[in-house]
C-alpha cells in the first residue's frame, strides 16, 4: 500500500516550489504518496524550508515543528535538527532526502500519527496517484517536461530557454521548430526555461519559414536534464508497457541502458517493475527511457490484470548470454 | 563445435559489411571457409561445400562463440536453414547505399523467418554514410507495415563500438525470453 507523506514548504521560491512538484511525482513512482499541505497545523511529517527566507527561519525556531526538517540554503546550515541541501536545489537531491528522511524517520512519523489520531482529526485521505491532466504549460521549466506536455495533450507549445532562444513544439505531429543551431539546441535541452502554450493561430505565424523537424532530434538529450524520472502520461509502475516501433536511437546521447531496455521490449512486453527486476537498471532511468518512448510516440502504457512479476528465463542460455555479454564489455580486440 | 559452443550468424546482402562485422568481433583473422553441409547437419548427406565468412569469440571459460557469415549470393541460400540450426541468433546486415534496401530487408527476413522467430535478430544498417536517402525511416515503415518488431541501428560495420551495439542488442532481445 501507497504511504502518504505530508510535506510543508515554508517559503520557498517559486522554482522551489516546481521541484518540489516534480519531485512529488517522482515519488509516487517509488511507492510514496506526498501530500503537500499549506499550514502547519495540517500535521507535515516533513517541513522543506528555504533557509534564506525570514518565514523561513522563523518557523524554523517555532516551539512546533515537523519531525523532519529538510533545509534549502546556499551556504550549508546546520543546527534546529535539520537536514541540509544547498541551493540551487536538484530534483535528484530533494528526492532522494526525502525518501531516506521519511525511511529513516519512521518513528518520530508514526508519533505525529498517534498525535493526530488523539486529536481525533480526521486523517487525510490518501491522494490518487498523479496524473498529467492538471499539468499546465506554466508549471513547465525544462525541454523534456514540455515535450511530454505538448506530446500527451496534444498541443501547441513555446519553450523559451535562456538567452531567449525560443522553440515551438508541435505535439499533434511530433515536430519542433527552432532556427537555432545545433549547439544553441543542445545548450536550450540542457538548460532551465518556461514553456507557455500557443492557439493555432499565432504556433502558425511563428513558425514561418521554420523548417520541421522531429522530436527525436531532441529528446534524448532533453531527457537527461529534464523530467527528472516522472512518470508521464497516466502510467504505473505496473502498467506493461507495448512496443510500437523500435525507437530511432541517436549516435550522440545513446545510452546502453536505453538500448537493453528497448530491445527487450521487442521480445516481451513488460511492466516497468518487471523490466526493473529483471534488468536490474535503475528506475530512473526506466522512467527516462519511458518518457522519451511517450514524446516518440513508440511505448504505450496499458493497465493490466497481471500484478505479479515475472522472472524472464533469458531462454535455456541465461548463463551463456550474460558471458557474452561480459566478454563484449570488456571490448575485445582494437 | 563442442556441445557448450554457439553460434551467431550475420547475413545481409553481398557487400553489407558482414565479413567487416565479424571481424571486429573475432578473435582470429576471419576465414573464408568452406563449411561442409554434412557437418552441420546430420539430416543432410550430400557434402556440398560453400565458402562463408568464419571467426570465434572465446569466452572466459572456454567456451566459443562461433561466428558465420553466410554468404552473399542468394544461390546459396539452401545453406542458411543449415547453418541457423543451433544458432543463438542472427545479425542482419543492409547496405543502406544498395538500390532497394527495403527489398533486400524483407527478402532476408522471409528467408530466415522461422530462426528469427525462434531466437531473435537485430538489424544493422550499414554503408549510411554513402546514402543521401533516409534509409532509417524507410525500413522503419517497412517493418511496420510487415507488423514485425525488431531493433534496428545505423552503424558502420567496419567500427568495433557499432558491431558489439549489434551483438549486445541481440543477446538482450534473447534474454528476454519469458
Ligand atoms: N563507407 C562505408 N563502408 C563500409 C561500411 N561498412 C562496411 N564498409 C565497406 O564496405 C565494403 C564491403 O564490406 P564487407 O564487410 O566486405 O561486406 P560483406 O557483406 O562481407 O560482402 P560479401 O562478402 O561480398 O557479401 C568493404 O570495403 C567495407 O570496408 C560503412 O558503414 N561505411
Ligand atoms: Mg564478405
Amino acid at each position: 500500500m501507497k504511504q502518504v507523506a505530508r510535506i510543508l514548504p515554508v517559503g520557498l521560491e517559486q522554482q522551489e516550489r516546481t521541484i518540489l512538484g516534480v519531485v512529488v511525482n517522482l515519488l509516487s513512482a517509488f511507492d510514496l504518496d506526498v501530500e503537500v499541505v499549506d499550514d502547519a497545523s495540517e500535521a507535515p511529517h516533513i517541513a522543506l524550508v528555504n533557509g534564506e527566507a525570514s518565514v523561513g527561519m522563523e518557523y524554523l525556531h517555532s516551539p512546533d515543528t515537523a519531525p523532519v526538517k529538510i533545509v534549502i540554503s546556499a551556504t550549508p546550515l546546520s543546527g534546529y535538527g535539520a537536514h541540509s541541501l544547498s541551493k540551487p536545489v536538484r530534483v535528484q537531491a530533494l528526492k532522494d532526502a526525502i525518501f531516506e528522511l521519511w525511511t529513516q524517520n519512521q518513528e518520530s512519523i508514526q508519533q505525529v500519527e498517534k498525535n493526530l489520531g488523539s486529536r481525533s482529526k480526521a486523517k487525510p485521505q490518501p491522494r490518487p496517484a498523479k496524473t498529467e491532466a492538471g499539468l499546465r504549460a506554466e508549471q513547465v521549466q525544462d525541454l523534456m517536461l514540455a515535450l511530454l506536455l505538448a506530446r500527451s495533450q496534444q498541443k501547441h507549445l513555446l519553450f523559451s530557454g535562456q538567452a531567449g532562444h525560443g522553440v515551438l513544439l508541435d505535439g499533434l505531429h511530433g515536430q519542433y521548430y527552432s532556427g537555432l543551431s545545433g549547439e544553441a539546441m543542445e545548450a536550450v535541452c540542457q538548460q532551465q526555461g518556461q514553456a507557455q502554450a500557443l492557439g493555432p493561430g499565432p504556433f502558425m505565424s511563428a513558425i514561418e519559414g521554420l523548417e520541421a523537424k522531429p522530436f527525436n532530434d531532441i529528446a534524448w538529450s532533453a531527457a537527461r536534464f529534464g523530467a527528472a524520472g516522472r512518470l508521464y502520461d497516466g502510467a504505473e509502475l505496473d502498467h506493461t508497457l507495448v512496443m510500437k516501433a523500435f525507437p530511432r536511437f541517436p549516435r550522440r546521447h545513446l545510452r546502453p541502458e536505453h538500448t537493453r531496455v528497448a530491445a527487450m521490449l521487442t521480445k516481451t512486453p513488460m511492466s516497468l517493475r518487471e523490466l526493473e527486476a529483471n534488468s536490474g537498471i535503475a528506475m530512473d532511468v526506466l522512467i527516462e527511457f519511458y518518457n522519451i518512448g511517450v514524446v516518440l510516440d513508440v511505448l504505450q502504457a496499458k493497465p493490466t490484470e497481471q500484478r505479479e512479476i515475472r522472472k524472464l528465463s533469458g531462454g535455456k542460455r541465461g548463463g551463456l548470454l550474460a558471458k557474452i555479454a561480459k566478454r563484449l564489455k570488456i571490448g575485445g580486440n582494437t | 563445435m563442442a556441445a557448450a559452443d554457439s553460434k551467431i550468424i550475420f547475413a545481409g546482402p553481398v557487400g553489407s559489411g558482414k565479413t567487416s562485422a565479424i571481424s571486429c568481433l573475432s578473435d582470429i583473422p576471419v576465414v573464408s571457409t568452406d563449411v561442409d553441409a554434412s557437418d552441420e547437419t546430420k539430416a543432410r548427406k550430400d557434402t556440398t561445400t560453400v565458402a562463408m565468412d568464419y571467426g570465434f569469440l572465446s569466452l572466459e571459460d572456454g567456451t566459443l562463440v562461433h561466428l558465420y557469415g553466410t554468404p552473399g549470393q542468394d544461390r546459396f541460400d539452401f545453406m542458411w536453414q543449415i547453418l541457423t540450426e543451433g544458432g543463438l541468433g542472427l545479425v542482419l546486415l543492409i547496405d543502406a547505399a544498395r538500390p532497394d534496401p527495403a527489398a533486400d530487408m524483407l527478402f532476408y527476413l522471409d528467408a530466415f523467418e522461422k530462426f528469427i522467430a525462434e531466437t531473435g535478430a537485430v538489424i544493422g544498417i550499414s554503408r549510411v554514410d554513402l546514402s543521401e536517402r533516409d534509409i532509417y525511416g524507410l525500413l522503419q515503415q517497412s517493418l511496420i507495415e510487415r507488423g514485425q518488431l525488431l531493433p534496428m541501428f545505423e552503424v558502420d560495420a567496419r567500427k568495433d563500438e557499432d558491431v558489439n551495439l549489434l551483438v549486445q542488442t541481440l543477446l538482450a532481445v534473447l534474454s528476454a525470453e519469458v
